[in-house]
This record gives C-alpha cells, structure tokens and sequence, in this order.
C-alpha cells in the first residue's frame, strides 16, 4: 500500500470513529424527522410547567425589535442580560410579541426554559418544558450556526461544519478507495453512475 | 462500498446544504438581493369555471393538472373571486402561479436559481404525506440515506476493530469522540 493510500484509508477511517456519536445522531434524527406525525407522536408538546412568578426589572430599549438587524441584535443582547441575571446563560432565542412583552426560550438539549418579561407590569415568568427523546434528538439535529453564546455552543457548531466536511472528505476519500480497487470496478462504478442518474432524474422531476 | 457511491450524491447535498444553512449571512453575501426575483414565464387564458363549493386544494389540483405542473404544492385560500395563489415547489425552480378568476387568466412566475435555496429546499424536503410517485420516491431515498448513515457507522467500527494495527488510535478517536459529545449533551 502507498503511503497515499495508508494516509487516504487512515484519515476516512480515524475521522470516522471521532464522528460517530454525530453520525448516529444525525442519521436517527433524520428517520425522525422523516416520519414526523405518522411514525412517531408529535414533538414539543406545548405543556409548559411554572417555575417562578416574580418582580423584576431591566431596561428594554423601545428599538429593540427584530424588525431590522441591528434592532434584533440589541433585542438579542437585552435578553442575554436577562438570562445572566437569572443564571440561565446559553443557546436561546428571543421574541418581542408586543411592545410591553419580551420573551425569551432558552433550549438545551432536553429541555426548553421560557421567561416571559412585562415590561409594563415589571414582572417575570418562568416556565419550563421537558423534551421527550425525539425530541431531543431534533434539537441537537437542528443546533446550527455561531451566533449562540458561550465557547461550547461555538464549538457544538463547529463540530457540526467538521461532520459536513468529514462527509465530503468521506466521498472523495471513498471513491479514491474504490478506484484502487481493480475487482470492483465495474459493479462500482453501475452504482456511482446509477446513484448520480437517480438524484438527478428526482431533482429534475420533483 | 457500493451503497457509499450510490449515495454519494445525497451525501454531499446534506454536508453542503448544511454548510450553507449554517453560514446563511455570508453566503447570502454572494446574491445581491436576500431573496431570491421571480421571473414571468408565462401568461395565458384560463377559463375554467369552479362550482361554488370547490375548495381552494381542489381548485388547485384543477389547475396544475391542466398546466401539466402537477406536484407537491402549497396555495393560499381564494375568497370572494380573489386570485388563487399556487406555489408549485419544483427542486430546482419554485414556481408561483396565480389564477385570476375575475379576468380569466393565469400567469406563471419562476423563482430564478439560487444555490443556497435549491440545497435548502433539498434539505428539508422529506416524507411520504404528498401523492405523488416521485416525492414517494425521494423521500424513499432519504430513508435510505439516513438508515445507510447509521449502518456505516456500525459497519466503520466493525471493520475497525478487524484491523490490528489501527486497534489504539482507533480506540482512542473513537472515546474522544464519544466523551466530546457527552460533554455537549451535559453542557448545553
């Protein structure tokens, strides 16, 4: 074996055994989501449990509102203060139903904590709802992106854009493989063929 | 192996549209505009009359079957004679057909191609719910997809553990990888 062909087979195979927790996680939450509302009971069931009922005050200025960028990203910097006041800091979103309310989700993984702040009546609400396993596994198949807090969300996101480029080095690593394979060629090379047929005959005709 | 290079295709449109949805703002950055111009293809008459009691779907299965645009489609509810929106969600080109009852016309908007749009649509599309064969088909392939996923992560560690030399590099990558992603599902 060439040096080239260890460094290709190494790289597919290492890259692999690091990626598996993500792989089986995507591949689950993809047959999940696939069979949403038939196979399997819908997820995030609205039933929100109270936490706490409270007075409490921060300032929210009135153009803080998601209608332009820089008003959500000063709706988004309010109801990170918020959450750090109620050391509830990590991945959320943030909403503003009408001028006199803010609220904000704050989502982990298994469970989803929402604080309702009037502004006018200076109160806040907390409320929590627990995930069931899917849709858990929804959750961690839907994280994306960099413009959550904190290091680890950074890095969650990182993984995820690491799990997308390891797909592509997979493929490419893949068929060097099968290439090197001379008695394999043929039925390979029907199934790489038949494979690129199919998806663009689908994509033409969907 | 021949399952891999099969499924290659779906492979890198799900790491691609991945990708891309995960740096929305700066591929977006590439188009000049943040959606995407509908573009007229066409007009023409249409004088189809619908009985009163016609449902807007109904109306609307009507008119992609006389188009010869049938397919998996959303339409926003006509009332009091006002034009019938269709929204034909072809892969490649949306389309938005409106039927205007009141002049006896439709016309027919493309959505011009954008790469970050059609990866995005390929992404999300799924599912047996349409009735239509090729949707059938698709969303058949996507299982297939995502069942080969988990099956070649199983089938990676078996064939790992048959190869003696990779036993310790392998057993490591594999308890970082594992650890790591017990970290994240502790931690956020």
């Amino acid at each position: 074996m060439s040096s080239f062909d260890r460094i290709n087979r190494r790289t597919h195979l290492y890259l692999g055994l690091v990626l598996f927790p993500w792989v089986l996680m995507y591949g689950v939450s993809s047959f999940v989501i696939s069979h949403h509302g038939s196979w399997f009971k819908p997820v995030n069931q609205p039933v929100w449990e109270p936490l706490f009922d409270r007075t409490y005050k921060h300032s929210v200025p009135d153009d803080a509102i998601s209608t332009t960028e820089a008003g959500r990203q000063l709706l988004r910097a309010v109801a990170a203060g918020i959450l750090k006041d109620n050391n509830l800091e990590g991945a959320f979103y943030a909403q503003r139903p009408n001028p006199g309310e803010l609220r904000i989700t704050r989502s982990t993984f298994f469970d989803q904590t929402r604080l309702i702040y009037s502004i006018k009546d200076q109160t806040l609400r907390g409320e929590r709802q627990r995930s069931s396993w899917d849709g858990a596994v929804l959750r961690m198949h839907t994280r994306n992106g960099y413009d959550q807090p904190l290091f680890l969300t950074k890095m969650w996101a990182f993984t995820v854009d690491l799990t997308c480029v390891t797909m592509i080095v997979w493929v490419a690593s893949g068929i060097i493989m099968w290439w090197r394979l001379a008695k394999v060629r043929v039925w390979g090379a029907i199934a790489l063929a038949g494979g690129a047929a199919s998806f663009l005959f689908l994509v033409w005709t969907l | 192996m021949y399952l891999g290079l099969f499924l290659a295709p779906w492979l890198l449109m799900y790491a691609l549209s991945t990708l891309a949805m995960g740096h929305r703002p700066f591929v977006q950055s590439f188009y000049p505009t943040e959606k995407p111009k509908n573009l007229m293809e066409r007009k023409l008459d249409y004088g189809r009359t619908f009985d009163a009691e016609t449902t807007a779907q109904q109306k609307a299965l009507l008119v992609l079957q006389d188009l010869g645009l049938e397919g998996r489609h959303t339409v926003s509810n006509s009332k009091d004679g006002s034009p019938l929106v269709i929204t034909r969600q072809h892969a490649l080109f949306q389309r938005r057909i409106v039927l205007d009852p009141k002049a006896a016309t439709i016309f027919i908007e493309r959505e011009e191609f954008r790469g970050l749009n059609f990866l995005e649509r390929m992404h999300r599309r799924r599912g047996f719910q349409d009735p239509y064969l090729v949707e059938d088909g698709w969303a058949f392939t996507v299982d297939l997809a995502v069942l080969t996923l988990v099956f070649w992560g199983f089938s990676g560690i078996w064939i790992w553990w048959g190869i003696r030399q990779t036993r310790l590099w392998g057993g490591i990558s594999l308890a970082f990888g594992i650890a790591l992603f017990a970290a994240f599902l502790a931690l956020i």
